[in-house]
This record gives C-alpha cells, structure tokens and sequence, in this order.
C-alpha cells in the first residue's frame, strides 16, 4: 500500500470519525431535549392531577358591601397553591388583580393556600347583573365555575 | 467491513447506550409522578362520590346561639374541624361536637353564633367541598 493509499484512508478514518460524533451529538441533544420536555409536562400534569378546588357560596346568598362582593373557594385537592396565581372570571370577563383582594381565611400567610382552606376573594365590581356567574382559576389551570344570583 | 465503520458503528452504539443510561430513569421517575398524581385524584373524586352530609336540624340555643345538627350520610370519614359554616352567605367561626373525627351514620353538632330571633340560611360544607343547605 502505498502513501497516498494511506493518507486517503486516514482522511475518509478521520472524516467517519467527525460524522459519527457529530451524528452522536445530534441525537443527545434530541434525546436530551425530549427527555427534558417529558419531564416538565409531567411535573404540570402532575400538578393538575393533584389541585381541586370547589366555590362554597350560597349561590342565592352572595355577600355585597359598597359593591364588593365576597365569594369563597376551598382548596378540595392535595396540593398547596399560591393565592397570587389565581385568576377571577365574572361573567366571562376577566378582573384585574387590583379589584380583588385576596386573604387565606385562618392561613398563616396570604400567598399559600393549604389543603382545607378556604381563599376569601372580595372582588370590587361597579354594577352586576341579577344572573352572574363566576370562574376561579388557579395556576395551574384548574378551575371552578359557580352560577349566581344577586338580589 | 472496514476498521473505520466498525468505529463509527461503534461510537454509534455507544452514544446510543449513553443516551438510553440518562433518559431512562428520568423518564421512570416522571410516569411515577404522573400515577402518583393519578391515585390522588382518583382518591379525591373517590372521596367525594362518597361523601354526603345531611343538616336534620338546627336548634336555638338562648338568643344568639344556634345548634346545627347534621348527619354524615356518605360512607367516608369527615373531620369537622375542616368544614366551613356560612350564615347567610357569611363565613362564620363555629364550635363542633365532635371536632375531630366524624364517623358515618353520626351526626356532628356545629354551633354558631347567630340571631335565634332572625330566619337564616345555614350551608355547611366538608372538607371535600360537599355540601348541604338549609332554612332556620
């Protein structure tokens, strides 16, 4: 075998060697990427799996002062949730966080939301209808719906 | 086959195992997250399909004290330190007997502090958020 025999064969050894551990590469990031992605949708579905809440209210029985209405949401799941997250629908609208005041009834803090334990949400909303209806949404998307009635 | 694909095949393989070493833990660890969470949902829809409360009766007690007396008709065990009494739509703090474990087929007596004079609406509402509503 002569030189030029030798050289060809250590370029085509060297450029196998770049391929496969470029194609080596290649597929760990995949892979890796995957496997990262599987990990954090199962964390969420984990998590959704886990939170219930239920609205308790009197649907015919809202409590109203100066047009803030107090409704209650009790945390019927096995997870700990934070009050900050939780969104409030009313009526399909949505209401900024600057009109509803959150207070964890009996809690230590009002950002954590225990298991058992009810939020206090006093929502301040100008004029309601008679028929209303109410959705309250948690981080993490599960939510509760409550039709009601203001007398 | 020469001695250059006989590398590449191998530094194939060997990332393959590599990869497969890293990801399958990970990956057992995430669909053991994923049951887990399911066997706590299962518990809690179990919970309450076989949870219902029952107020038979409520009481005067004096003229600011009323005694709410309800039955646990479900098959689980209440705590009824973890229910929630609503006067008139109003949450309102309560004294119950017993407060701590609430077997099936007893009644728990809530008292709670309200006008005996005045009608109410009384709603009582269990930890797992199964309720029952009645007129005084």
């Amino acid at each position: 075998m002569g030189a030029e025999t030798s050289s060809t064969h250590l370029i085509f050894f060297i450029v196998a060697m770049i391929i496969a551990a470029g194609v080596a590469g290649m597929m760990y990031t995949n892979v890796n990427a995957v496997v990262n992605s599987t990990q954090s949708a199962s964390s969420t579905l984990s998590n959704q799996l886990k939170t219930d809440i239920t609205i308790i209210n009197d649907p015919g029985n809202i409590p109203e002062s100066s047009n803030v209405y107090t409704f209650y949401v009790k945390n019927t799941g096995k997870s700990t949730l934070t009050t900050e997250l939780v969104s409030v629908l009313i009526n399909g609208v949505y209401i900024d966080d600057i009109h509803v005041n959150k207070t964890v009834i009996g809690g230590g803090t009002t950002t954590i939301w225990r298991t058992s334990e009810v939020l206090k949400l006093d929502v301040t909303c100008a004029s309601m209808p008679s028929d209303n209806n109410l959705r309250v949404i948690t981080e993490n998307g599960v939510d509760d719906f409550l039709e009601f009635t203001i007398n | 086959m020469g001695f250059a694909t006989s590398i590449t095949v191998a530094i194939i393989f060997m990332a393959i195992i590599i990869m497969a070493t890293i990801s399958f833990p990970i990956m057992i660890q995430s669909y053991e997250n994923v049951q887990e969470s399911r066997d706590d949902k299962h518990e809690i829809q179990m919970d309450q399909l076989n949870t219902a409360i029952d107020i038979t009766n409520i009481t005067a007690i004096g003229d600011d004290i009323l005694w709410i007396y309800v039955t646990n008709e479900g098959t689980t065990m209440l705590h009824a330190n973890e229910c929630n009494v609503l006067v008139d739509g109003i949450i309102t703090n309560y004294s119950a007997n017993p407060s701590g474990f609430w077997s099936p087929q007893n009644y728990a007596v809530f008292a709670v502090l309200a006008e005996t004079d005045d009608d109410h609406i009384i709603k009582i509402t269990t930890e797992q958020g199964i309720s029952d509503i009645h007129t005084y």
